[in-house]
Parts: C-alpha cells; structure tokens; sequence
C-alpha cells in the first residue's frame, strides 16, 4: 500500500519538526540595578510610553540614567503620589481607562519592590493624607450624575475602603455642582476645597464654566466623610489652587501652630485677585482681615501649586503668563516664587532655566527648606533645587531618560 | 531624494526605448466538452510565459501574440491543459475555440501544488506584490486574517480568540496605515460586522497583499500597503456550504451560492455566521473583591465574558454578458455583531457585563464594461453605502474579578460609564477607465470617493457635541500609465492626487470651548514599477512610491474627552517606500520545482503622526514626531513534487527603527534614537507542508494532510536602550486533515491548532487560546 507508506512518512517528518521547533518558556523581565541605600530619591522616568523608577542617594550633582535596566519599568505613564516617605504610588489617569493602583516600596536591602495592586474603578484626581491614611476622589463634572468618589489607602497596609460618594450638588448649596481641588487634614477633621462648576446643565459647551469664580469654599468633614460645615468667603479671591486639566492638588495647608492658610490661583477669571486667606487656629471661618493678594504683590500674576517648607514660608509655582490662571495644559506654569504669609514678602525664584518644557511633581525637603523640581528643558532632564531662603533655583543631578515627572523619598521598611 | 529622481529616470530611458514590434491576435471560446462556457481560463502562450489571458465570464479571450508560431497552453482547475499549435501572423486576428475534458483525478487541493494559473497574472506583475490562493485552505476553518498571517512580512496580532480585535501589520507598518479592500472597495466604512476577523476564508477566491507601493486601483492613501481581498465572481452557477465546530463551542456557517440563466440574469448569495464562547484559559492575578487589593497569584481561569456572535447577508442581483455590460449588478450586505467585553488592554481587569454590538447597513452597485463605446476602453464602477449603527455599552454596577465573582456597587460603569450609539454613514465610489493605445501601452484613470459621517451620542453623558456629527471626505484621483514593452520588460507609472477635507464639532485644546472646524489637506504622490525577465524563469522587479497618509479627524480635533487632545496644524505622514525582488521558479523535471521569491524593502517614514503624552499632565497629543525607517528582507520558498507532496516557508526580517535624532525642542539626542521600534515583532516566519494521497477508496477521494508553523522571534515591549520587558519567542504548531470525496464535492477536515499548547501573546500580557480542535463538514458543487 502506496497510501500507508506516505502517511508514516508524514507522520515521521511532522513529529521532527514539532520535536525540534519546541520552544522554552521564557518570562518577561524588567531589571532594576541601581542605588541599594536605604533612603534614596525616587525619581520617576519615561522614554515617552513607559515609566522607570531610578534611585539616586545624592541629588546635588552628576548623573544618573534611566537605561539599560538600570530603573525598575512600570508600564504606562501613570501619576504619581508619594505616601510620606515610605511608598510610592503610580495613579493611571485617563478617564475611558481606570486601572489597577500599584505602589512600590524600598525593601529591606534598598531595592525596589511592587507592592500588591489595589483595584480602583475611577481615576484619581484630588488626594490628600490623614493620619495614615490617603483620600483619594474623583469629582464628577457632569451634571447628570452630581457625585464626587472616594476612596480611602492605607499607605501602610494597603487596605483599601469606599467608594464613598458626596452628593456634589448638595455641597455647592448654590445651585451648581462641587468640583474638589485639595484635600488636607486639621487636627480630625478633613478640609475640602472645592470649585463649583455648571457640569454642562446650562447646556453650554464648557462643563467648567462657574458663576462662582470670586468664591473661595473650604468644607470640613469629619474621618467618615460626614460634611460638618462649609467655610466659604466672597469678592476676594477664587477657589483653592493648583488645578491641571482635572487635577486639583495643594492650596490647604494647616501651619505649625495651627493656623490654615488656603492658596487660590483665582482660576479662569483675569478680575480676580489670585491670593491667600487664612482660617485660624480653631476658628471655622475666613480671617476677615487677612488677605495676602498674590496678584498685587508679584505685579499681576497667579499662583498655581504651593509647597511649604515651614516657618511660614512657601515655594509657590506661579503661572508664567500675568494674568492668567485656567486648568489647561497650554497655560505654561514655569516661574517660581517664594512667599512668607505671615510677613507677606514675595519674592520671584532667580536661576530658573529659560527652557524649561514641563515641570513635575516635586518633593518638599522641609528640613532643608528646599523643594526639589523635576524639570524638562531642551537638554536631558534635572532635578532643580529651590532653596527658600535665597530663592534661588539651582541645577542638580541629570537624568538620562526622555523625561522625568516626579521625584521623592522613599527610606527602607525597617 | 536622488535616488528618487535616479528611478524615475530609469523609467523614462525605459518609456523612450519604445518599438513596435509585429503582432497578431488570437481569440476564440473556451468551452467544456459539453459546450459549457468555462471563465476564467488561463491562456498562454509555451513560448513566453509573459503573453497570457485569462477567458472573460462567457468563456471568450484575445491573446496578442509576435508574429510566428506559438504552441498555445489552456488550463483550468479541474480539466485537462491542452496545447494547441498556432501561426500568429501580423495585424491579423486568427480564432480558436477550445473544448477542454475534465480531469479525472484533478482536485482542489492541487492548486497549491500545481496550480498558479490566475496567481500568476498578479504575482507576475511589477508590484511587490503577494497573491494568497485562498481555494486551498476553503477546507479549513481560517478566517482571512488568519490565512493573512502565512504571508511573509505580514503579522497579524490579536487580542484573543473568535471576533477579537486585530492589527495587521505589513513591513513595519500598522493598523492605520494599511489599507484593506473587497473587490478593490475600500473597507474603511463598513464597521466591525463585515471586517477581515469575521470573514471567512471561503469568501476569497485570493487575497493579494500589496507591499508598500500600491496600484493607482486602490485609490487610497495607504502608506504602509494594500490588502485586496478578490472575491469569486467569475463562476456562475455554483454552491459552496460548509459548516464547522471547534473548541470553544465554536460554531461557523458559510454558504456561497451563484445561479446565472442563459439570459444574462444573474443571483447571488452569500451568507455567513461566527459564534463563540471563547472560553479559553488564561492565568490571571485574582482581585479580592471584598478588600479590593490583588492576591498577587497568577492562577489559570477560564474566560467567562468574551462570547461573540456576528450574522452576515450578502445578495446580489443583475446581468452579465449584456450589451450594455459585462457586468451590473445591485446588491446589500446586512451584517450583525454582537461582541462581550472581557477585559480592557490589559488584563488585570475582567468585565462581567461590558459589550459592543456593530451593524452593517449597505447596498452596493458594480458595472464593467469591456470596450465601451468604442474599442479598448474599459470602464468599471463599483459603490457603496453603509449606515448602520453601532453601540458600547458599559452601564453594570457589577465589579467582577477572573473568577467570574462579582459584588453590587452604586456606581455604573466596568470600566467608564456609558452608553454610546454611533451612527455611522460611509460611502465609497471607486471609477475606473482603462485605454489600451495599442498592446504596448494603456493609459488608466482611477477616481476613488470615500465620504464618512459620524454621529455618537452617549446617553448618559449628553454633550453639545452630539448634533454635530463628524464628517470626512475624502477624494483619490490616480493616473497611470503602463508600458509593456516586450515580453521580458514592463513598465508602470503612477501619480495620485489625495484630497482630504475633515469637519468636527470639537475642543481640540480641551479647554472647554467647543466650535465646528474643518480642515482640507491636498499632497501628490507618485510611483513607479518594473519588472524584467532576466531568464524566462528568473524576473527582477523593482518599484518606488512616495505615498501619504491624511490625518484623520480625530487626530486633528481629539477624540472629545480630556485625554486624547487634537492638533490642527499636523501634515500627512509620508514615506519613500522602495523595493527590490526577484522571482526564481526552477523546474527541475517533470516532478520536482521550486519557487523562490525574495524582495529587500527600505521605507523611510517621515512626519510620523505619534500620540506624545505630556508628562506633567499626562494628556495624549498626536504629533508629526517620529520619523521611522525600516530596511527589511522578505523571502518565500516553496517546494512541489508532482501532486503527492508541497512544502513551504516564508520568512520576514526587519529592522524598524526610530531616526529621531533631536524631539521637538531638545538639543540633545534622543535616548531611544536608533532603537528599534518596540512592540513590533521584527524576526518572524511561517513554514508548511503537506502531503495529498489519491486512490484511497477510489479514484474520486482525496486524502491530504498539513502542517502549519508560526514562529516569532523575542522582541521588546518597551524602547530597548531602556532595557525593560520583553515578549518571549513564541512557536505555535497547526496540523489540518482533509478528506474529500467526489472531487471535493464532499468534504471532512480536522484540525488541531496550537498543537502544544504553547503560550501565544501577541499583545504584551494578552493571551491567545492555546490548543483547539475543529471539525468542518463542507459541500462544493462547482457547476449545475
């Protein structure tokens, strides 16, 4: 039989060549070589589409690069946050694209490690830390479904609870909707500030717009997110600063002696003042004789982020334009200044490079009233140290990666 | 550009060098014994394989041959080849009718053993161009990305099993730079229901894969490539049903039938249908539902929410071989899609309830016309309209986790609530006149319109945008001229003026302010294509186009959130796309051949739109960024011995690379300067044999007997300078068993794909189903 014969030959030849094409069960691999101290500077990398942490122990000087495995790869360009000094933690933000939160950690030896991912069903916009924990939320802005979504993170632990909503229309009280910029804890008590936003329900274009642009609104809740009361004060200044697109971050900050001062960049408006304003020490409503207007002082310009480095003094990110202050990303915000509230000095941040293309999240070194700015220009990436006392930036350790957006410390899990 | 100007000064010393050289015509019937008209003949001449024809739909052809004598070759699937012994003389028109016998033993299968009749015409031309025979792999249950993947230099990626979504990628270039087709209509418009992962195999008589320089036919602004899938149009009265199921309670139905009465009326219908539950394996971290926080522990689940369906309805009615056409016809194509959402890019998420569904909508209209109103002037025209509508729809309070558990939450939305509907409107024209001077030169004018309107509307979130649908129109006007001349020298040049005017209601800054914008964009393109016989067996081509793509409208107005920002001032993409091929078919003797066929690419991609993420507020914006260059080799081989045994390999090399030295606004290199472009397999090939065993039972069943071998070789997921995750070297393993009976009337195959059970990812941690058996039953009835 003809037939037989080829068939075992078919077989024959089939069985070598599945026999020798067999593959080995490679894995996928991302190295991480670098600093093993076990308190480093964390600085998140990118080569455009995906992240790298590099540790560095010294900041002042030299280099150091993102390639060749040297940083551990976190996929995507997330945002990020830092817990303290103890995690790290990468929040993907895109609205049609809500993903697992991953944190990492220095480990015993000084090397970076995953922590376990927690499962977040909204992107982050707003955080804050209280006591050990971090709130995180996402406010809605559009006028059909009026809430703002919580979520709270053991920064240790890792133990996740919530969704928490706010009924943000109910919040405004003014018949617009709650839009919140900054989280920040006062003794126990949480201070939320927030904007108040038409959401798109007076059918305009603009799901931003507000008749409230003058209106600066601080709410105090309680641990459980039970609103309190709401601070709110009228013809001064704007709402609570420091939003980009649909973040909102800083703006609240409660000083040593507990006094609160509340920053507002006096968002989307060119008549209002951007300014300070002060709720004492126990008190649950605005000093009415404290204000400390930025715009005056800095000859017509806005703030946009503040960072406190203690004894009353901030260094402020300003808006570069005068006059203007909008949460889009083509209002560039590259001039730096430092500000005492108490005396109400403003002083502009000399040595700030000419170049710069975008500026990152930075890490508030208080201890050394400095604030370290990751920063790209035309050239390779730096880290920028403002110190406060001078005000005067100056360039510190390059980083060879396409660009860089945040920076902190992380010290080892004893 | 020298090297540009150099081709194309090659192509006019070629143009000047014309002669006329003596001719004469022989035309004539071919018929069955029976008298029966047989289309779709191949007619050449034994003398020089660069004169051939091919019967119309009546059975008729026209060969041109030199003065002299020839011995005339007529074959077709199914009969007998016959020679026949003419004296050509010039200007004279001599005819011959030809009456063919059946081959007793002749079965589909031995098309890819010896058959190349039609392909020839194609592969033969001056393009780098791949034509699949798709009649042999009718017995498998391949779709036509799949049967795509055998190609060399084309990769096709999914995300997962039946219906999921695919990138096909062609020379380093993907997605939105190759452009697909049906008969030469562009498929742009007609949405997911009617795309190349539903279509099954057995719709295509072929595809043709055009790499990198593309015929002035398929009017389109694609830069990367064409693919072409020709459907069977030339058979008159046939059936073709088949129906198979496979794992994964995977269930596919495909009927094809045609009926043409002697009076020119004609009917046609195709129907098909996909389903599955593609319920296959995979290893996935467990999300404690109860904490929210991931286990940690990759453990192997099931898929639970990916089931996908689709029905298609294809029918067509009109005339052939009418005075006033060769061809009208007046058709529609419903389609339906309904399509589970398993899970996002990435697989750390599983959905419970997200879905998709798509509708096609489309009436269609075809006339040709050979020697229309005068001799030697042809004349097509093909159009279409699709208005269905399609849907996303996420609007579960459910959370699920792999293991298909879930809790209730207060918040709708796997994923981001919504529940859009888009309603699509496209329209596509494409004219076509050819004028042949004489038999040395023909002058064609290729007009393609594509209009396309779209109007979405999420009804849970209701947006100004909604009344303002937006709309692209867009307009390729293509000239060609082509020189054949003499056997061993054909010449083509083409020019292609694109037209691109775009209208959206949008906030490109996404500050807020919304307006109606519309922009035009107009470019010039142009090309060439040669090709040479050096030997009779043995043709060198070469061919060069400078091609542009349009941006679309997304990326000029954003995709209307707060992430995906537009640009208005982008430019077309353009690319300088050259290759150079040789075809060598040895046959050693009466048994034994080889075809040998190796191409080296070079395309330099310039202004390449990328989306460029803003690292302080992590926004997307495209960008004419990134310039990309790709030097690259392909190379197909296959072996025949007679008609008991074939094999063959493809093989693909490439090195795709970044050659943006400085990024906008940086006076440094770039750290991923000159890296390979990630997330692109570079190394990649495909290999095959089969064995055909006749006179089993009897003389009518055959027996055949295939492999399949896919390799992709280790390739980065990330930029390589920054030494971050890889995608492993993947081989998979196809084994296919057919058994035909009555001349392939009857038909059983089996087939085991991924034989081992490999892991397969084409998508970084998107895995593919891993071991699948299927069953297809299939009847053929070629002609009643």
């Amino acid at each position: 039989m003809l037939f037989k014969k080829q068939f075992y030959v078919a077989l024959a030849l089939a069985t070598v060549i599945s026999t020798v094409s067999c593959s080995d069960d490679d894995t996928s691999t991302s190295g991480s070589e670098g600093s093993t101290a076990t308190s480093q500077y964390i600085i998140a990398a990118d080569d455009t589409e995906n992240s790298y942490l590099v540790g560095t122990e010294a900041i002042t000087e030299g280099s150091v690069s993102a390639l060749g495995g040297n940083g551990l790869q976190v996929i995507g360009t997330p945002r990020w946050y830092f817990y303290k000094e103890l995690a790290a933690f990468s929040f993907i933000y895109n609205q049609s694209d809500p993903g697992a939160t991953q944190s990492f950690i220095l480990d015993t030896e000084g090397a970076l490690e995953a922590r376990s991912e927690l499962n977040l069903t909204v992107s982050i916009q707003s955080k804050g830390i209280f006591n050990n924990k971090m709130y995180i939320e996402y406010s809605s802005r559009n006028y059909e479904s009026p809430v703002a979504t919580f979520y709270t993170v053991n920064g240790e632990t890792e133990a996740i609870e919530g969704p928490i909503t706010i009924d943000t229309e109910a919040l405004a009280g003014n018949g617009e909707y709650a839009y919140i910029t900054d989280v920040e804890q006062r003794n126990d008590e949480l201070l939320i500030g927030f904007r108040t936003i038409k959401a798109g329900s007076d059918g305009g274009d603009n799901a931003f717009a507000s008749d409230f642009n003058n209106h600066t609104y601080v709410a105090v809740y309680n641990e459980a997110l039970e609103l309190q009361q709401v601070i709110e004060d009228e013809g001064r200044t704007g709402p609570v600063a420091g939003q980009s697109r649909s973040q909102g971050e800083t703006g609240i900050e409660v000083l040593e002696n507990g006094d609160t001062y509340v920053f507002s960049s006096a968002i989307d408006d060119a008549d209002v003042a951007s300014g300070v304003l002060k709720i004492n020490d126990g008190e649950y409503a605005f000093d009415e004789d404290y204000f400390f207007d930025i715009s005056a002082a800095s000859d017509g310009y806005k703030l946009y982020r503040t960072y406190y480095v203690g004894e009353n003094t901030f260094v402020v990110q300003m808006f570069t334009d005068a006059a203007s202050a909008s949460a889009s990303p083509s209002y560039t915000r590259n001039k730096f200044a430092v500000v005492n509230v108490v005396n109400q000095t403003f002083d502009w941040v000399t040595g700030v490079p000419e170049d710069i293309s975008s500026v990152g999240i930075p890490y508030v070194d208080a201890d050394s009233d400095e604030v370290v700015f990751p920063i790209n220009t035309s050239t390779n990436p730096h880290l920028y140290i403002v110190d406060a006392a001078t005000a005067t930036m100056t360039e510190g350790i390059e980083v060879v990666a396409e660009n860089i957006s945040a920076v902190g410390k992380l010290n080892a899990e004893e | 550009m020298i090297k540009t100007n150099y081709l194309i000064l090659i192509f006019s010393i070629c143009c000047a060098a014309i002669g006329f050289s003596q001719t004469g015509t022989v035309t004539g019937k071919i018929t069955t014994k029976d008298g029966e008209t047989l289309p779709m003949a191949y007619v050449y001449s034994k003398n020089s394989s660069s004169y051939y024809t091919e019967s119309d739909e009546n059975g008729k052809y026209a060969l041109t041959l030199p003065e002299g004598k020839h011995t005339l070759l007529i074959s077709i699937l199914g009969y007998l080849k016959q020679e026949q012994q003419i004296q050509v003389f010039s200007g004279k028109t001599i005819t011959l009718n030809i009456a063919l016998e059946e081959d007793p033993d002749m079965l589909l299968e031995d098309v890819s053993v010896t058959g190349k009749s039609i392909l020839k015409d194609v592969q033969e031309s001056a393009f780098n161009v791949v034509a699949v025979d798709a009649q042999p792999l009718h017995n498998t249950t391949l779709d036509i990305s799949q049967a795509l993947e055998r190609v060399s230099g084309v990769r096709v990626r999914r995300t997962g099993g039946v219906g999921s979504d695919m990138n096909v990628m062609l020379n380093g270039f993907t997605g939105r730079h190759v452009k697909f087709f049906i008969d030469g209509i562009p498929m742009e418009g007609f949405s997911s229901a009617f795309q190349l992962n539903n279509i099954p195999i057995n719709l295509a008589k072929r595809v043709e894969v055009y790499k990198g320089v593309v015929p002035i036919t398929f009017g389109s602004d694609a830069l990367g490539g064409a693919i072409n899938i020709v459907t069977e149009n030339g058979k008159q009265n046939f059936i073709d049903a088949s129906y198979s199921y496979g794992s994964f309670n995977t269930h596919k139905s495909f009927v094809n039938a045609a009926y043409t009465a002697d009076s020119g009326f004609t009917a046609r219908l195709t129907a098909f249908q996909n389903y599955s539950d593609n319920d296959y394996k995979v290893d996935a971290d467990i999300l404690n539902l109860d904490t929210n926080i991931y286990s940690g522990e990759i453990r192997e689940v099931r898929r639970f929410h990916d089931m996908y369906r689709n029905y298609t309805l294809m029918g067509k009615i009109g005339f052939v071989n009418k005075s006033f056409a060769d061809q009208l016809l007046l058709g529609f194509t419903w389609g339906d899609e309904y399509n589970q959402v398993q899970h996002p890019a990435y697989m750390k998420i599983a959905f419970g309830d997200k879905y998709t569904t798509s509708q096609t909508l489309m009436p269609n209209l075809t006339y040709r016309k050979k020697d229309l109103f005068t001799k030697n002037l042809d004349v097509s025209l093909s159009a279409n309209y699709n208005f269905g509508e399609n849907a996303n729809i996420d609007d579960s309070t459910r959370r699920y986790n792999w293991l298909g558990e879930y809790v209730d939450t207060d918040e709708p939305g796997e994923f981001n609530y919504t529940r859009m509907f888009f309603k699509n409107r496209n329209g596509a024209v494409n004219t076509n006149v050819t004028y042949t001077v004489n038999e040395k030169h023909a002058i064609t004018v290729n007009n393609v319109l594509n209009t396309f309107s779209r109007k979405s509307r999420n009804e849970v979130e209701p947006s100004a945008a909604d009344a303002y649908p937006s709309e692209t129109l867009k307009n390729i006007l293509g000239l060609g001229y082509k020189y054949k001349m003499n056997e061993k020298l054909d010449v083509s040049l083409f020019s292609k003026y694109y037209y691109n005017q775009v209208g959206q209601y949008a906030d490109p800054e996404s500050d807020g302010e919304y307006e109606h914008l519309t922009t035009a964009t107009k470019e010039l393109g142009y090309g060439g294509a040669a090709s040479y016989f050096i030997l009779e067996n043995l043709q060198a081509k070469a061919s060069y186009e400078k091609a542009y793509r349009l941006p679309t409208a997304r990326e000029l107005f954003g995709a209307g959130n707060d992430f995906e920002l537009g640009n208005t001032d982008l430019k077309p993409e353009s690319s300088d796309n050259f290759n150079f091929g040789a075809n060598y078919n040895w046959v050693m003797n009466s048994k034994n051949s080889l075809n040998l066929d190796a191409s080296f690419i070079y395309r330099d991609i310039k202004d390449f739109i990328r989306q460029v993420v803003s690292p302080s507020t992590g926004t997307l914006q495209p960008g004419n960024e990134a310039k990309v260059q790709n030097r690259g080799v392909d190379f197909e081989a296959r072996y025949n011995y007679s008609d008991f045994f074939t094999a063959g390999a493809s093989f693909t090399y490439q090195n795709l690379r970044n050659k943006l030295k400085y990024r906008t606004g940086r006076t440094v290199v770039s750290t991923i300067y000159d890296d390979r472009i990630p997330n692109m397999p570079y190394l990649y090939g495909n290999a095959d044999f089969s064995f055909f065993f006749k006179n089993i039972r009897n003389k009518e069943d055959r027996l055949s007997l295939s492999y399949n071998l896919l390799y992709i070789h280790e390739f980065d997921y990330s930029w390589s300078s920054y030494g971050g995750r890889k995608i492993p070297t993947q081989v998979a393993h196809d084994i296919y068993v057919n058994y035909s009976m009555k001349n392939g009337k009857y038909n059983v195959s089996l087939e085991c794909t991924n034989i081992l059970n490999e892991d397969l990812y084409d998508n970084f941690s998107l895995q593919k189903p891993g071991r699948a058996f299927a069953i297809k039953l299939r009847y053929f009835l070629d002609k009643f």
